[in-house]
């Protein structure tokens, strides 16, 4: 198996279980997850998100077998494209994370709504993505990175009282992934819901996927998404440490659903995603 | 066995599905029907909607005695309507069976003593939901100090903190010293550490395995709860089932959807 979403690190309101690189990879060998996409949990905090992606780089170095790393790029601050380069030719980069509703850059620009619901081509030519947001996107096509594109981490309602972050509207990333078709995107936490809304409203793109963590629920989700989604665009991804990796790993497995399709979405899709 | 303290139907469809995967795992479903017509429930529905709920309910139950502990719902807004219709459904059935409250009112409210009284005259658990919202609340929606307090008030009813109060450290502190609330893990994103600090405040033998099951939630994201959190195995039996048939078989039942359960298990 394999997580194609997970986290390395320390939460600000509360101890995790599994925050460190080997307490994640005892669990992992519990679980039978041979390997993690993992990002730095502390860069959706930290304003210099260098200093996370320094430590991933040397964690992933210590468990190259083990451990894909995912370096987060803020684009709301200076020079970040400076970050990027040094992440693509330092670290040889291939997977990134973005936060936008953490970092504070919306991908849209704001008061926009949106005026038309025609062809895919017409994206290219009216999108509303702000300059940062389009600027970050061309990079990543230009290297053919996959870009982590995460809605949230846990549910809004919990959140600190001084620190409320709504999640990231499906909107902003069907805006996204409309305009740049040719990008790999993996939308990270999206319900039941969102991934349906997002996979409809992009007009079911190929490059397009979907990590399982937070569809948790209704009670025939996993099956309703392989119907409508198709499983060779779901993964298996936990969000660990935020939440129990069983939760995603456990709804797959359990799924009435074939054994192909569970084969996919464990490890086959992630194999072929991340070119593992 | 497992037993399911919170689940949640509302069509044909979620019926068929989740007793058939309620049957595959070995689970007994505690199901109160907030909704019959696919919409999302009133918060202050009328005596009318409630009963036509409970008509859903009692269907189901009756159908899948193996399988199903019903959950009578009430919206105690109107409480001598509520009184009335709990006691022709209570008297009506003679299996396990409890009770729920969403968002009618509050459950310090004044108007439910006399429901209070019959609940616990029948022994019925009453699932009462709770939240904690930074966001904000719902008209109506029972936090988690209200829920202390009414569990202080009425210790001779036994409570499921439904949702644990959603923000679990919430819940887990309001629920210390008060023995009479069992915190429901059902509802919410299946988030690391959520039973290990019920378990630390209230204790293994107050905790009960709840699903919120099509509120939207599932088993599985709801069961890695249990099965991911880092406790003694012994405790996630408690959780899973111990805890909650300890609470039903204080029932005098005719019949018992327990026995039921296993005799279907045996076949």
């Amino acid at each position: 198996m394999i997580d194609a979403n997970a986290y390395i690190g320390e939460w600000p309101f509360r101890r995790l279980n599994h925050a460190t690189p080997d307490a994640l990879l005892r669990k992992m060998d519990t679980l039978g997850i041979e390997k993690a996409v993992v990002s730095r949990l502390e860069n959706v905090f930290y304003k210099d998100v260098m200093v996370g992606n320094r430590e991933l780089y040397e964690i992933a170095q210590e468990h190259p077998d083990r451990f894909v790393p995912a370096y987060t790029i803020n684009s709301a601050m200076p020079c970040w494209e400076l970050d990027f380069t040094r992440c693509v030719e330092e670290y040889g980069m291939r997977n990134l994370r973005i936060h936008p509703n953490y970092h504070q850059f919306t991908l849209l620009e704001p008061h926009t709504t949106r005026v038309m619901d025609a062809s895919l081509e017409a994206y290219a030519q009216y999108h509303m993505l702000t300059s940062n947001a389009l600027a970050l996107l061309e990079c990543i096509k230009t290297h053919d990175l996959v870009v982590l594109l995460t809605l949230t981490l846990e549910d809004s309602r919990w959140h600190h009282w001084h620190v409320k972050v709504p999640p990231v509207t499906t909107t902003d990333a069907v805006e996204a992934i409309c305009t740049f078709p040719d990008v790999r995107f993996l939308v990270c936490t999206g319900r039941y819901a969102h991934i349906a809304d997002i996979w409809r409203r992009s007009y079911k793109n190929d490059n397009l996927y979907f990590d399982v963590s937070r569809v948790q629920g209704p009670v025939d989700d996993i099956e309703q998404l392989c119907a409508q989604v198709g499983a060779d665009h779901l993964l298996l991804g936990t969000n660990c440490p935020i939440f129990y990796p069983e939760s995603a790993k456990l709804s797959i497995e359990h799924a009435e659903i074939t054994d192909r399709e569970k084969e996919l979405m464990l490890s086959g899709n992630a194999k072929r995603l991340f070119a593992l | 066995m497992i037993i399911d303290v919170h689940s949640h139907v509302k069509n044909d469809h979620e019926i068929t599905v989740s007793l058939r995967k309620a049957r595959r795992l070995g689970v007994i479903l505690c199901i109160n029907v907030l909704n019959s017509n696919n919409n999302y429930p009133p918060t202050l529905p009328t005596p009318e909607y409630v009963s036509a709920c409970n008509d859903l309910t009692f269907k189901v139950a009756s159908a899948n005695p193996d399988c199903v502990i019903p959950m009578w719902y009430l919206n105690p807004y109107h409480p001598e309507e509520m009184e009335a219709e709990l006691l022709r459904r209570v008297k009506a059935w003679d299996g396990h069976q409890g009770a729920k409250l969403w968002t009618g009112v509050k459950a310090n409210d004044s108007r439910l003593e006399d429901i209070y009284r019959i609940f616990a005259e029948y022994k019925l658990p009453v699932l009462q939901h709770t939240y904690m919202a930074v966001t904000g609340n719902m008209p109506g929606e029972t936090n988690p100090f209200e829920m202390r307090e009414a569990g202080l008030r009425h210790p001779d009813v036994s409570f499921f903190f439904g949702h644990s109060g959603s923000d679990m450290e919430y819940g887990a502190k309001a629920a210390q010293g008060v023995p009479n609330l069992f915190m429901d893990i059902g509802g919410g994103d299946a988030t690391n550490g959520y039973t290990e600090t019920l378990v630390e405040h209230a204790g293994a033998d107050r905790v009960v395995y709840g699903s919120d099951l099509n509120a939207p939630r599932s088993f599985m994201s709801q069961l890695a709860k249990v099965y991911g959190a880092d406790i003694p195995e012994e405790e996630k039996e408690l959780i899973l089932w111990r805890n909650a048939h300890g609470i039903f078989t204080r029932q005098s039942v005719a019949w018992s959807q327990f026995d039921r359960h296993q005799a279907a298990a045996g076949q």
